[in-house]
């Protein structure tokens, strides 16, 4: 059974490791805790049944409170098995540089190294069209080539 | 904070003490597996030993 809890934005980490050092300590029926930045706010936790869940985060100020509802393995699957932006980036998509020197410019894509996980770029709105290779996480996808 | 690029394994090593695979600090989520034996999220991200783990490594 896995059930979602509240935390504060920004801790998930800290309150996940925690509260899994309780479950060990207490020797609490909880087999996993996951916290990914997908998921603000929010930790999931695996846990035989509500009532070692309920015994975990009492007392724990840290918790604001337990999502009512269970959720299943399959519905985690994105989160545990993250696609790469760079699987969904093709020649000719245009992009939106989000970091460097060209934050803010749009450009088309060009060349897309799927193993060094960087792209070629050429600048829409230059006079001249330079190439310039960037890192995947210096663009954001604005729109997919038809 | 370190994790394996292979296992995803979480440590503070240049190399993973659990299959010798290097590590890199540019990890993203945080996974606990207390108890491998009876976890589906464990079964599911292909873990059998306890300990933290990264969702994702680059």
């Amino acid at each position: 059974m896995i059930f979602a809890v509240r935390t504060t934005t920004g801790q998930e980490k800290n309150v996940a490791e925690s509260l899994a050092s309780r479950a060990e300590k207490e020797n609490l029926e909880v087999f996993s805790i996951l916290a990914t930045e997908d998921l603000k706010g929010y930790i999931l936790i695996e846990a035989a049944n509500k009532g070692a869940l309920d015994e975990l985060v009492r007392k724990s100020f840290k918790v604001k409170g337990i999502v009512p509802g269970e959720t299943s393995v399959n519905e985690l699957d994105h989160l545990l098995t993250p696609t790469k932006i760079i699987e969904h980036i093709d020649k000719g998509d245009v992009v939106e540089l989000v970091g460097g020197p060209f934050k803010g410019e749009r450009a088309r894509v060009t060349r897309v190294d799927k193993h060094k996980e960087e792209i070629t770029l050429e600048l829409i709105d230059a006079a001249v069209p330079i190439p310039i290779t960037v890192g995947i996480e210096q663009v954001k996808i604005i729109s997919k080539q038809d | 904070m370190n994790a394996c690029l292979r296992c995803k394994y979480i440590t503070k090593e240049d190399t993973c003490p659990i299959c010798g695979f290097d590590t890199s600090d540019n990890v993203r989520g945080l996974l606990i597996v207390l108890d491998p034996h009876n976890s589906e999220v464990a079964k599911k991200a292909g873990i059998d030993i306890k300990g933290k783990y990264a969702l994702s490594v680059k």
